[in-house]
């Protein structure tokens, strides 16, 4: 049986094979021998953008969570004080147990906890403006692995956001999407860059 | 950088000094830079299987039936792409990894794990004034449902999808030390509470360690599987 050869580069291919080993050309096509194309990658730039915007949602993340905590808080109290008033002279250990009964918490237990969540929700907007941060510092060190987490978390954090309000989702949507179009960038600069330098 | 001996994204083997796979066409060097796409494509889906859980639960779904959803979901989707990739984690299922001792020191080192971790959210809790119960929704089903959902099952499915998936395709294309941080990141993000990922991402590395440090998947498994049995023994006695 005559041996089976690649129509671009004539490497022998084995009748199983789909693709050629040598060059990559799908078996039974014949793809004239294109140049090499010319790579322009400019990670050095990419990254550089992909740091500045990792600087700016850092910012906006700590200024975002301090309006954010003006206005839960300023909701909360308006909320607790409307419950003070439908709730006003009834009995305290009847109040708790009916409290009980739909929430699982005593009076004091729920005005805490909607007041602790506030407070949560702007711990959680600093840790994530700090991690921004630190990962703004760690990209110039190591650029594909703090674009890559950047990525990931950021789209969590989109995620969890979108559902908790599904608003939040269009709120600064150019931001978002040029953002996440800066880090992917980013990321597939400094994948190339590494693939020329292994070869 | 090691040369690959299978193609990562079709599992077939590459020839002798091939530059380019024979199954899929792909560029050898292209292939081995693939893991960084696949870890976030896989990472993706595994977030959507999260967020859609958390829409049900907003949506009035029982937290049981709904972590009960999410834990189905999460191990098809993991089981379906091992499947797919299953030449990324198979050879670490053929290895105990560690003996008797290894195991032991596990198993010792186990409780400071969890007092570490239980300590931080209800510290964290308490300092907020937030009423919090890692088993809520789940008390009225029982012990084996419980142990079943929240200790065995995401030590089978997480450690295959962190440890062995998303570690195992980073490994092969970036540094270990690379691998390690973001499949650890992405481990601990996936859990959705930004202020766990101050435990779970130290917990996320340590289980990287024991999967490298073994070769073999069943070390992390272990000690996953000790850490949430003894959140569940802490939260139920």
């Amino acid at each position: 049986m005559e041996e089976l050869r690649c129509l671009r580069c004539a490497a022998a291919v084995a009748e199983n094979e789909k693709f050629c080993a040598a060059c990559g050309a799908a078996v039974g096509t014949a793809i004239p021998q294109d140049p090499p194309p010319k790579i322009d990658l400019d990670a050095s730039g990419k990254l550089g953008t992909a740091r500045k915007w990792l600087l700016a949602v850092s910012i906006l993340t700590l200024i975002t969570g301090f309006v954010m905590f003006a206005l839960n808080k300023s909701s909360v109290e308006d909320q607790i004080r409307h419950a003070e008033q439908q709730i006003a002279g009834m009995d305290p250990v009847q109040r708790d147990q009916l409290m009980m009964q739909n929430v699982h918490m005593t009076w004091d237990q729920a005005v805490a906890h909607d007041r602790g969540q506030v407070n949560l929700l702007l711990f959680v907007n600093i840790g994530l403006a700090v991690v921004y941060l630190g990962l703004f510092f760690f990209a110039k060190k190591n650029a594909l692995t703090a674009t890559v987490i950047a990525l990931l978390l950021f789209i969590t954090v989109i995620a969890i956001n979108a559902v908790i309000e599904p608003t939040s989702l269009v709120q600064g949507i150019i931001v978002k999407i040029l953002f996440i179009g800066a880090l992917a960038k980013a990321i597939s600069a400094a994948t190339q860059e590494r693939k020329l330098a292994a070869a | 950088m090691t040369l690959e001996t299978h193609c990562p994204v079709c599992a077939t083997a590459f020839k002798d000094a091939a530059a380019f796979c024979a199954g899929c066409g792909k560029r050898r060097g292209d292939v081995e830079t693939e893991g960084v796409a696949f870890a976030i494509r896989f990472y993706l889906a595994l977030l959507a299987v999260q967020i859609l859980t958390m829409v049900l639960v907003r949506t009035g779904t029982a937290a049981f039936t709904a972590i009960s959803f999410a834990t189905g979901a999460l191990a098809l989707v993991t089981f379906v792409v091992a499947g797919v990739h299953h030449k990324l984690v198979l050879p670490a299922y053929r290895r105990v990894g560690f003996g008797p001792i290894g195991y032991g020191l596990i198993l010792i080192a186990s409780p400071v794990v969890i007092l570490v971790i239980t300590g931080y959210v209800h510290a964290l809790a308490h300092a907020f004034g937030i009423h919090h119960d890692e088993l809520e929704g789940f008390r009225d089903h029982g012990v084996p449902a419980i142990v079943g959902l929240v200790a065995l099952a995401p030590p089978i499915f997480e450690e295959l999808a962190f440890r062995g998936l998303v570690y195992g395709a980073l490994a092969k294309s970036l540094r270990r030390s690379e691998a390690y941080l973001i499949s650890s990141f992405a481990f601990a993000m996936l859990h959705l509470s930004i202020p766990s990922l101050l435990t779970h991402l130290p917990l996320g590395l340590y289980l990287c360690w024991l999967r490298e440090r073994s070769g073999s998947m069943y070390p992390s498994m272990f000690a996953h599987f000790c850490h949430n049995l003894g959140v569940v023994i802490a939260e139920l006695y």
